[in-house]
């Protein structure tokens, strides 16, 4: 009898090492601890012995019984977790792989792009300058001297003088592109031919349609014959192209201390083809830049001789073409950073 | 600045319709950025920029320019002065300037048997017009003459000046306020939001 208890342990953990499956594990614990299962069986057979080796026998078979049952109990919960993480890790080598998600530009560099390819187009350069300006650039050598009314017109930003960086000369975020043209032209000779898209700012609060920080495009074009009929036929090119229409340019007299004489430019509607509509408040015209031929005194300010030369110069927002092409009705949502309305371009 | 259309007509007879104005204006010399019916009269809210201030910045100057652009006649108001030449300003009155580079000219008068009262009503209503707010007469007639021709003025009340040596001082004319307006805009030309 001890060598049979002996004999059922080894064989049962050779069978149960086996066992790879919940029915596997059924048929074992049947077999061993079913009703006429080897235990049963085993406890059957101890009726017939005597009082002192049944005693003894009883608590070996019992110990036994314990003994299968733990093991069933444990291999059935290993069974289990195995189960689990085998369905965790299942992994389908059929699903096709998915695309990392790429940057896209933003709205105003898309418009930006746009216009410095029609303008390269038509032989202009691109080039760029600093948004933190001297008082001179920005002003004095655009003929807006410190106390002129001029400077009014405009709210500016101005900045402690920086000693590291300048012999402490004044200082403001530039207000405009134009200080570009007088960097500019110190540098190069004519015939020229540029526009300056760039960041300025103005001290103003801001609303649906202002921002204290825009965009600009300043253009210049410079020769000894340049006429308000080449300007037309710039800037009347460039708007039928970038609307991709035929549009209508009217001049309108404005004044800007840096241009004599200067002008508003209106472009025919581009939403009602002038029939009227609410984005041109009926009136079939939309003011959309500030132009005019270079004032002499600019063209001192950069080195040239006075009469030498003649020129136009012009300048628009770029945001305001942008909320134009994309129907956008307020310019702060472009420096908002709002992905929801980033991702719709 | 805000214009009167009715007192823009009377130096320009042949003015066209305010609608017609506008547009004239807009296209030829200023944008025009308001124009409302008021009562009888049309206020024409025209933005002069800074290189016209200096002569656009008043009904007689805007309606110069008004006939400018539409070749129409311009027609002014003569006027005279009832002056008695025996007496002598200089035994009434000195100015003394004392900065000359803030103040190059500085020009007085003095106006006798003035009985202070409210100005007549249709002064009143151009001044209303314009977007200022009637006093008395004295000041009302400063502000109407600077409306009218663009030159501000002051009226300052003869008995209240020292009596020892009576004189109109002006250090700096930044320093010099009234309650009707301030000088120093006087001097650097006006920026038009001032005057609204």
């Amino acid at each position: 009898m001890n060598m049979n208890i002996q004999d059922i342990t080894n064989n049962f953990q050779k069978e149960i090492e086996n066992a790879q499956d919940n029915n596997a594990l059924e048929s074992l614990r049947v077999k061993y601890l079913g009703r006429k299962g080897i235990v049963a069986d085993l406890l059957n057979s101890l009726k017939n012995l005597p009082v002192e080796k049944k005693k003894q026998q009883g608590k070996e078979v019992n110990d036994l019984k314990k003994e299968i049952e733990e093991a069933i109990k444990e291999k059935t919960q290993f069974l289990v977790a195995d189960s689990q993480s085998l369905e965790k890790e299942w992994f389908d080598i059929s699903i096709p792989g998915f695309k990392h998600p790429r940057g896209h530009f933003h709205p105003r560099t898309i418009i930006m792009r746009q216009v410095e390819t029609i303008f390269q187009s038509m032989g202009f350069s691109v080039v760029g300058g600093p948004e933190l300006e001297t008082d001179w650039y920005n002003f004095e050598a655009l003929n807006i001297p410190k106390d002129h009314p001029a400077r009014d017109m405009q709210d500016t930003f101005y900045v402690p003088p920086i000693s590291e960086y300048s012999d402490s000369e004044d200082l403001v975020m530039r207000t405009h592109t134009s200080p570009m043209q007088v960097r500019y032209m110190e540098k190069n000779n004519p015939p020229l031919r540029i526009i300056v898209p760039g960041r300025v700012f103005r001290r103003e609060s801001t609303d649906a349609s202002h921002d204290y920080q825009f965009y600009q495009i300043e253009g210049l074009m410079v020769d000894k014959h340049i006429s308000v009929a080449n300007f037309r036929a710039v800037i009347t090119e460039f708007f039928s192209r970038f609307f991709g229409q035929k549009v209508a340019v009217r001049l309108r007299p404005s004044y800007f201390p840096f241009t004599e004489p200067s002008f508003e430019i209106d472009i025919s509607c581009v939403f009602c083809s002038q029939k009227g509509c609410r984005i041109c408040a009926q009136g079939g015209w939309l003011e959309i830049a500030g132009a005019g031929m270079v004032n002499q005194k600019v063209f001192e300010s950069s080195g040239y001789a006075r009469n030498e030369w003649q020129g136009f110069a012009f300048g628009f927002g770029l945001d305001r073409l942008a909320m134009m092409k994309y129907k956008i009705d307020d310019i702060r949502l472009l420096n908002s950073g709002d992905l929801r309305f980033l991702r719709q371009f | 600045m805000k214009y009167s259309y009715n007192w823009l007509k009377e130096y320009v007879p042949q003015i066209p319709e305010p609608k017609k104005l506008a547009e004239l204006l807009t296209m030829r010399a200023f944008e025009v950025e308001g124009c409302e019916k008021s009562g009888n009269d049309f206020i024409l809210d025209i933005k002069v920029l800074p290189n016209r201030a200096f002569d656009c910045l008043s009904h007689i100057g805007m309606a110069r320019e008004i006939a400018a652009v539409g070749g129409y006649r311009l027609q002014t108001t003569d006027y005279s002065l009832i002056e008695n030449k025996s007496l002598k300003i200089k035994d009434f009155l000195s100015v003394e300037v004392q900065d000359k580079e803030l103040c190059p000219r500085y020009s007085a008068r003095v106006v006798v048997d003035i009985k202070v009262g409210e100005s007549p009503k249709w002064l009143q209503e151009r001044l209303i017009a314009c977007g200022l707010r009637p006093i008395n007469n004295i000041v009302d007639i400063t502000n109407y003459v600077m409306l009218e021709t663009g030159q501000p003025l002051h009226a300052f009340d003869f008995d209240k000046l020292e009596a020892e040596n009576p004189k109109s001082e002006i250090r700096n004319p930044k320093k010099i306020t009234s309650s009707q307006f301030l000088v120093p805009k006087i001097f650097g030309g006006a920026p038009e939001k001032e005057n609204e």
